[in-house]
């Protein structure tokens, strides 16, 4: 290709994508509360790296498996699923 | 702590919960101190036995097995009172090796005396804002007194709704969706201030946020 993308940003929600990606390109969006300086409190969106890949700076803040669960583990309530035996 | 952001973990009653986690951020964001909660749904991790014990160390583990700034864990008092709750999640937490802050989030007998406050957030969550039917609502003082909260909360949305035959039934089954709205809704400067497990909450933030110098 005469011009190939550097970059390609997917906004997601879906697990089976979140599943393919390498954790180092992932990146967590999340609302951390924040003092203004006004004295009120607003929540301020963060992106997020994986912790111990490339982009996590020694003291930034990172998020881990524990933000990912509802990615990792089926839904739910589900209406249709494998026998148990069957399972991975 | 990473940069200015402190670490945490929120180990939740129940999935619906969750806002909760959202909640104890802001009470610390307006204390100063930015804190971010990983509010992992235990529920789905069927392995995890449901004791705070053996969730607190599951989050541990999942956040890559660093200890994190602080432990918030969420148990309704029930019938042991709030500080026998306290006790046993602190006692819980220690025993599994952790040694940073906790803080216990123990509403007086059930979370849903916290929700039962603001009439208009109920009619909200009924989808009927503009009714006038009369709810019923318990005073400030008697909430957390209710025997069962949980199901006079139930009442007053049924009531809010002013629904009857399949729609009623439609907004019954509902409850769980209308209780975390109305948790997401909770105006920590509101009537909420007035009640003891609140204030035990904001005790238990203002010390962490003590031994953190702030």
């Amino acid at each position: 290709m005469e011009n190939p993308f550097r970059q390609v940003i997917v906004n997601t929600h879906s697990s089976g994508v979140v599943q393919l990606c390498d954790p180092d390109d992932l990146l967590l969006a999340a609302l951390v509360p924040q003092k203004a300086s006004d004295g009120s409190v607003g929540a301020s969106l963060s992106l997020l790296p994986f912790r111990g890949s490339w982009r996590a700076a020694a003291d930034g803040p990172v998020f881990s498996e524990a933000d990912l669960v509802e990615f990792l583990t089926p839904p739910p309530g589900r209406h249709i699923q494998l026998p148990v035996d069957f399972e991975i | 702590m990473r940069g200015d952001v402190y670490t945490g973990i929120f180990v939740a009653e129940g999935s619906s919960d969750a806002p909760l986690a959202g909640i104890v951020e802001s009470l610390f964001a307006a204390r100063g101190v930015a804190l971010r909660l990983s509010a992992p749904d235990f529920e789905r991790l069927g392995k995890v036995s449901k004791d705070v014990a053996s969730r607190v160390e599951a989050g541990i583990r999942l956040m890559g097995g660093l200890q994190p700034d602080v432990v918030v864990v969420h148990r309704d008092a029930d019938n042991a009172g709030m500080e026998a709750r306290q006790q046993e999640v602190r006692e819980a937490v220690k025993r599994v090796g952790y040694t940073n802050a906790c803080v216990p989030v123990i509403p007086i007998r059930m979370t849903e005396a916290w929700l039962l406050l603001d009439e208009q957030a109920i009619r909200h969550v009924a989808g009927n804002p503009r009714g006038r039917a009369g709810l019923g609502l318990p005073k400030v003082h008697e909430v957390e007194a209710l025997s069962d909260p949980k199901s006079y909360l139930r009442q007053c949305i049924l009531k809010a709704a002013e629904v009857t035959g399949r729609r009623r039934e439609s907004v019954a089954k509902r409850f769980p969706q209308h209780r975390r709205q109305l948790l997401d809704r909770l105006n920590c400067n509101g009537e909420v201030v007035r009640l003891d497990g609140w204030r035990a909450l904001l005790e238990s933030v203002e010390e962490v946020v003590l031994t953190f110098g702030g």
